[in-house]
């Protein structure tokens, strides 16, 4: 694979608006997780809900993809000068040279949600909702291409919680291809009844704050976010991303293998392209969503293959699980933590009883790091690794 | 970006099975619309079977038919699956229940609704560990999962399974999900020209251009009843074994192309 340069990157989630809200929030181990006021939703569980998003307002132009998924998208794109790193790049290459690929597993689910629930009648939807665009997965991505005004190759990943770390590897693949130059690759998932009573009714979700990795974790807990990073074909003085790994468990829709194969897969394929050994890599940030049966075995998929402990942590416990979004916003906080040289604790969690006990780190550390690794894993069995470098 | 392709599986609304199929894409043969009930498949276990939502049966019909047809592993192959609207049946019965008090979801109904629910689906049924996408590309999901299955191919010198389909849409949401008729298609591609491989596709992003390839009277409501019949146009091209070039047109300024050159 090439090493395509990450020039510019952002996230919006419970935790912050913008990468130096999200930092403060890291560095201060000031969580984003709150009590349940989600309109329409009665279950006693803590989410990461993003404040503002209902006060947001879409250029009229864009008007006909208003939702709150795309409220949230646009919130996002506002902060760290991203619309502008991306137009800069749409420059030098030409938008057609541009790609655009966004995980979601929601995407606008929350309207058709909306609809059904305001319908007065059982042969249409009322008349507010009959805009198509919202009621498709494609939702997400056809707004932000026309925001971006990006005319290269688009693609919406829903792959449910690897959605938007698959994202780099498409994009990666497509570079080398020689089709575009660059790309804008990220996801958006937002909060919606699906969701948060699917969990439910899966016993997945926890009462409390969720306690990643902990001996007393209970479950996950849901949370929304945005967030978008753009790749180079080559770019100096941007971290890289140095590799990235994609496997199926091939065992159970939403358990994941006991032996933890796919995880382990995923990591191996990306140290693999990477030309790294696990000894290289300074941190993991685990997928560790706080369900029981995730951190077991994620634990001991890393354990097995890291022969010597490495420092690693979630970082759910800030954010939630954003399902669609978790891959990007947690590949940002690797960026973050690659590039101001912190290792985020695991907030929330004290004490472990899975085979990271000795490695996790529970408090911040500061520390330069050279390399670091990021796992999402998805229901399915959908399995994503990827590692981001320094800046060469 | 040149890849080759092995095999097609085909089913659905009056299309059932490749080469069923190849006198009516070919305009010899009438097209009879009558919706069939997608076969079951052996690679299901039997509570499995009765389980899979309908998109999963589709998508695993046609999916096992291009392996076959291409003499391929389908434990061997990476995949992508592409669909315009996921599984609208269970978005249907999320948000019916959902508007009710209570909100009782189905676990299984809900670990079925993510749109990746075929490929799990499938890597499990066929055994298969290498990675698997789900896709959309609104409209243009044949398009997007042929680039992206192609792109897959070429970058890790492999062959790949590309899976599309869509169903028909529960009533009350037909106008937002217009697909009239459960559709699906699927191809095997490989990196490297084979004894098996039956057309080259040379795939490029191109300025639209005028000229769209005839189908056949019978098919142009297909075309516009199910978002994966844009793939007729190659499926014809194929049919006829004539050399020809597809634009799926893809944003303001720029299609897909596909130049298919045929030998056999």
């Amino acid at each position: 694979m090439i090493s395509p340069g990450i020039t510019a990157y952002t996230a919006t989630c419970a935790a912050g608006r913008g990468l130096e809200d999200l930092w403060v929030a890291l560095r201060s181990s000031r969580g984003g997780l709150a009590h349940n006021d989600f309109p329409h939703c009665t279950l006693n569980t803590p989410i990461g809900r993003v404040r503002g998003v209902e006060d947001v307002r879409l250029p009229q132009h864009l008007a006909h993809w208003d939702c709150r998924n795309n409220r949230l998208a646009w919130l996002g794109l506002q902060q760290d000068g991203f619309i502008d790193s991306v137009k800069i790049a749409s420059e030098r290459y030409g938008s057609e040279r541009v790609a655009i690929i966004l995980g979601t597993s929601t995407s606008s689910i929350g309207s058709s949600e909306d609809a059904y629930r305001e319908r007065t009648s059982d042969a249409e939807l009322p008349a507010a909702y009959q805009r198509p665009i919202i009621h498709t997965p494609h939702s997400l991505v056809d707004f932000v291409r026309r925001a971006l005004d990006l005319q290269g190759p688009f693609m919406t990943v829903a792959t449910a919680c690897s959605s938007s770390a698959r994202v780099f590897g498409s994009a990666e693949r497509m570079i080398r291809s020689g089709l575009i130059d660059a790309a804008v690759v990220g996801g958006v998932d937002s909060l919606c009844l699906s969701v948060l009573y699917g969990f439910n009714a899966l016993e997945l979700a926890s009462t409390e704050v969720c306690r990643p990795f902990d001996a007393a974790r209970s479950g996950l807990n849901i949370g929304e976010a945005a967030g978008f990073a753009l790749l180079e074909r080559a770019a100096e003085k941007s971290p890289v991303l140095q590799g990235y790994g994609e496997s199926s468990d091939a065992y159970h829709m939403s358990s994941p293998h006991p032996e933890g194969l796919g995880a382990k897969r995923a990591m191996q394929s990306a140290l693999s392209r990477a030309g790294l050994a696990p000894a290289d890599i300074d941190y993991v940030n685990l997928h560790g969503t706080a369900t029981r049966m995730n951190d077991e075995i994620e634990g001991r998929a890393v354990d097995s293959l890291f022969e010597r402990a490495v420092a690693c942590s979630s970082t759910k416990g800030w954010t939630g699980h954003t399902l669609g979004a978790a891959g990007i916003v947690e590949a940002v906080i690797s960026l973050l933590s690659l590039e101001r040289s912190m290792i985020p604790g695991t907030l929330n969690s004290s004490r472990s009883d899975t085979a990271l006990a000795g490695s996790l780190a529970f408090e911040n550390i500061e520390r330069p790091l050279r390399h670091v690794m990021s796992n999402s894993f998805g229901f399915g069995g959908n399995n994503c690794t990827l590692i981001f470098g320094k800046a060469a | 970006m040149n890849v080759y392709l092995q095999g097609v599986g085909l089913w659905g609304a009056g299309l059932y099975g490749w080469d069923a199929s190849l006198p009516i894409l070919r305009g010899e043969a009438p097209l009879d619309p009558q919706p069939r009930p997608v076969p079951a498949s052996d690679l299901l276990a039997a509570a499995e079977r009765r389980r899979a939502p309908s998109t999963v049966r589709l998508a695993l019909c046609v999916a096992q038919d291009a392996c076959t047809h291409a003499q391929a592993n389908p434990s061997e192959l990476p995949s992508v699956f592409a669909s315009s609207h996921g599984d609208t049946e269970i978005t249907d019965y999320l948000c019916r229940e959902l508007a009710l008090p209570g909100a009782a979801i189905s676990p299984t109904k809900f670990h079925n609704s993510v749109h990746n629910a075929a490929s799990g689906y499938w890597t499990i049924a066929t055994g298969c560990s290498r990675p698997s996408n789900a896709i959309s590309g609104y409209h243009e999901s044949f398009a997007c999962g042929l680039l992206e299955a192609a792109s897959l191919c070429i970058a890790d010198q492999q062959s790949s399974l590309l899976c599309a389909y869509d169903i028909a849409a529960p009533e009350l949401m037909v106008t937002v999900c217009p697909v009239m008729a459960s559709f699906g298609v699927a191809l095997v591609l490989s990196p490297g020209r084979t004894a098996q491989s039956i057309a080259e596709l040379n795939l490029s992003m191109h300025a639209p251009a005028a000229g769209e390839v005839a189908l056949p009277e019978a098919l142009q409501q297909l075309r516009t009843s199910n978002p994966i019949a844009r793939a007729l146009p190659l499926l014809v091209t194929l049919a006829r074994r004539q050399s020809s070039a597809i634009d799926f047109t893809l944003t303001e300024r720029q299609s897909l192309r596909v130049e298919v050159a045929l030998w056999k």
